[in-house]
């Protein structure tokens, strides 16, 4: 594993720390109202300075940071998992029943994804759940399809025709050898997902389709803070940061991820 | 990276800079204005091609006139020069001034005047222009039109009605098929300053001088209202430079400056002009889908939990917190009455609603996610009401989603408003208090045989000590009663570049008849 790999783990850790133990980080209630200190800078009690409502920032985005990574984490889950559904059952079965999920995996492809998502979001209603229904209809049939793909290429592999030949049994061929194939790649676009999945959480959430509030959300907040960067900078800045930090640490392992198990550029790095 | 690199680079970033800077140029810099022309940025359709109602108030105001008009509480004459009460009030019989003419150059007759009458009620138009209370009109002369009103349908507030915008005065020729009001109407001609010289639907509409208008002649060429509908796009317009001016929608509610952009946009070099109107923001409760409302001592705790002063700190002090009565000092005989209201006093609300054994409670509140200013409010409400022990929940919707949403009866409170321009305070009052008029609907605050009596009694005498006296009742009434929250007094804003003088208000409306540029 390289440099990159471990930058990218290091940062995981840690914003790993920010989703699951925000309560413990978190100096104040990310609701708590106090008026007396709205839209303060920062300062040493308020180390990201205070929201519209005197809110404490820094608070606000360890929670907001936690309901944007846990919501991806859910959608890309649930997605994956559809879509490995479909997907390795089309490639197995193959013939009509592929063809009858193809078509089906075709349909939700054809819709441009982001007009797609907000439409279903708009008519679900903005929360955080409709938000989470909104992103997997969306996403599940570009997992089947890739699945679907890393499935049939592998039902061809040497090694398949050698398992049969030794007598393994077809259940034990997919769980032994198929699907170790997929998850290499399966998991790598996961992981590119999540950051692709949390930009999209933080555009919905920016035009109103996201969580509700008060509950803290980081395209809310920028979408919040819009209307103060001249007077109150700093309630886009840090939430920008974090969406950044977010965003490149995911990409920066899923970078590293792909570099190590894609045998190509291995040997170009051995080399 | 060699240095000649570097240093085209650097060059490249510092070139880029000023071109971008050069797009970010203050509002008042801006050299594009035409000195005789005013952009306005307005956030609804004029409406001034109409099927079946009648345009918008603003082309009301800029364009009409109307038979009277309502200045400090009190009908005063317009187009009328005087009136009678007639018949105990069952009639009133309008005199009209002679020698004027529309702004297509028709003659003004008692006639022509009819006409938008006829059509409010063969339309049923009847939301505020209290024309569901006439029984039939006469037209005895072509200077005299009479009135006559449905068995106790009369009074002080059918008299105000004729200021509405809705019976704004126009001539035959706006109609489809000239004279027969029940057509579309086509084309506007009235009698006020500016005429319409072209209206493209949902874009803009452009007011010219009316060369026919009696008055003090216009000083601008040309006024061109935009309709630019979402709020912070307005901002960005004047900000940008490519309007002159932003005027509230001012009946109230909807389409009007995000009151939290006001201190930026002044911070910014823009003129903030405020006038008080006497009109109120309150929290209404659904008491007809939940029977907790009925408990008068509910409605009390959410009177004493809220902090009105916090909620003008929300919006830097540029509207009033209503913590003297339910209705500001504008509206009629409220500073003579010395009107008292509930106090912030969040033991008392917990205290009081532990005697309604509602400690919990949680009531759903409809929030339009297209106000910002009222899903701030909302989420300041939210963590004041959880201090007295009522969880709001916040359902925050886009504004179609809300509109279908309020008519529901999914909902518990909703913040909306009393009152309302001048002109409208009567029917407004009786339209949120008294379930019996046409007004009422899905808008209308907690009301009691009491308050029904009480607001009767406000708008309906002719003798104004005797309104003065129901005003007394009816602003006790609700205050006893905690008919709703009050939270703000609400005011109309007009946001203009620096550089433009001479936008005054008369009443609560904006004119631009005397707006000049500074040279």
């Amino acid at each position: 594993m390289g440099k990159n790999f471990k930058i990218g783990v290091i940062m995981i850790l840690f914003l790993a720390i920010i989703v699951f133990a925000g309560p413990l980080i978190a100096p104040y209630d990310p609701n708590d109202v106090n008026m007396s200190i709205r839209l303060q800078g920062v300062t040493s009690a308020h180390i990201m300075g205070t929201d519209q409502l005197g809110r404490d920032l820094f608070s606000r985005l360890v929670y907001a940071t936690g309901t944007s990574v846990k919501i991806s984490l859910v959608v890309v889950i649930v997605s994956m998992v559809i879509g490995f559904v479909f997907g390795s059952t089309a490639a197995f079965l193959g013939g009509a029943v592929d063809e009858f999920l193809m078509r089906i995996i075709d349909v939700f492809m054809a819709f441009p994804t982001k007009i797609f998502t907000i439409a279903i979001a708009g008519i679900l209603g903005a929360s955080a759940f409709n938000i989470t229904l909104a992103l997997i209809i969306t996403s599940w049939a570009v997992y089947a399809r890739m699945v679907r793909g890393c499935v049939l290429t592998a039902k061809e592999m040497p090694f398949i025709d050698a398992a049969t030949a030794l007598g393994a049994n077809r259940f034990y061929t997919i769980i032994k050898h198929v699907l170790p194939s997929v998850f290499q790649p399966l998991s790598t676009f996961a992981f590119q997902r999540i950051a692709h999945t949390m930009m999209a959480i933080v555009g919905l959430s920016f035009i109103g389709l996201g969580v509700q509030p008060p509950t803290p959300e980081l395209g809310a907040m920028i979408s919040e803070s819009k209307n103060f960067m001249s007077t109150a900078p700093h309630l886009f800045i840090f939430p920008g940061l974090l969406i950044s930090y977010v965003v490149f640490s995911f990409n920066i392992l899923d970078d590293s991820l792909r570099d190590y198990w894609d045998p190509r550029i291995k040997s170009e790095l051995a080399l | 990276m060699n240095s000649k690199l570097k240093k085209l680079l650097c060059f490249g970033m510092a070139a880029l800079m000023l071109v971008g800077s050069v797009g970010c140029s203050n509002v008042g810099a801006s050299g594009k204005t035409n000195q005789t022309e005013l952009k306005v940025a307005y956030g609804k359709d004029t409406n001034v091609i109409s099927e079946k109602g009648n345009p918008d108030m603003l082309v009301a105001i800029f364009a009409g006139e109307r038979l009277v008009e309502v200045v400090n509480g009190e009908v005063v004459p317009s187009i009328a020069e005087s009136w009678e009460v007639k018949n105990d009030g069952s009639c009133i019989s309008f005199k009209i001034k002679k020698g004027l003419k529309f702004s297509d150059g028709t003659d003004l007759t008692a006639k022509e005047v009819r006409l938008i009458f006829d059509r409010n009620i063969a339309l049923k138009s009847f939301q505020w222009t209290e024309m569901d209370r006439v029984e039939k009109i006469e037209v005895p002369d072509d200077y005299t039109i009479n009135f006559y009103y449905k068995d106790g349908m009369d009074g002080y507030i059918a008299l105000a009605g004729f200021a509405e915008y809705g019976n704004t005065i126009i001539g035959s020729n706006s109609f489809q098929t000239p004279g027969d009001p029940t057509t579309p109407i086509v084309k506007y001609t009235s009698l006020g300053a500016w005429k319409i010289s072209e209206y493209v639907k949902d874009q803009y509409t452009t007011f010219v001088p009316n060369e026919n208008y009696k008055g003090d002649a216009v000083k601008l060429e040309k006024i061109t209202v935009n309709t630019i509908t979402d709020d912070e796009a307005r901002v960005l317009a004047i900000q940008s430079g490519d309007v002159d001016v932003i005027v509230d929608y001012y009946h109230g509610g909807s389409a009007y400056t995000p009151r939290n952009l006001l201190s930026t946009l002044k911070e910014g070099g823009v003129q903030v002009l405020k006038q008080e109107m006497p009109m109120t923001t309150v929290l209404a409760f659904n008491y007809t889908n939940n029977d907790n409302w009925k408990n008068i001592k509910l409605r009390q705790v959410m009177n004493y939990a809220i902090n009105k002063d916090e909620i003008a700190g929300l919006f830097d002090g540029w509207i009033t917190p209503a913590n003297d009565a339910y209705f500001s000092d504008c509206s009629p005989f409220t500073t003579s009455l010395g009107v008292q209201s509930y106090k912030y006093d969040p033991e008392k609300a917990k205290q009081l609603l532990a005697e309604c054994g509602l400690t919990g409670f949680s009531p759903k509140m409809l929030v339009n996610s297209d106000n910002t200013d009222e899903v701030k409010m909302a989420e300041l409400l939210k963590s004041m009401l959880l201090e007295s022990g009522i969880n709001l929940q916040l359902e925050v919707m886009d504004a179609t989603k809300y509109a279908d949403a309020k008519k529901g009866a999914d909902w518990d409170v909703t913040s909306y408003y009393i009152g309302g321009p001048e002109r409208r305070i009567y029917s407004r009052n009786e339209g949120r208090f008294d379930p019996s008029t046409p007004e009422f609907g899905a808008s209308g605050c907690y009301t009691s045989e009491t308050i029904v009596s009480a607001v009767q009694k406000a708008v309906d005498p002719f003798d104004v000590n005797e309104r003065k006296a129901g005003f007394k009742e009816f602003y006790a009434a609700i205050d006893a009663e905690a008919a709703c929250v009050p939270l703000y007094y609400n005011a109309v804003f007009v946001v203009a570049k620096d550089g433009v003088e001479g936008i005054k208000f008369i009443g609560t409306e904006p004119t631009f008849d005397n707006v000049t540029y500074k040279k």
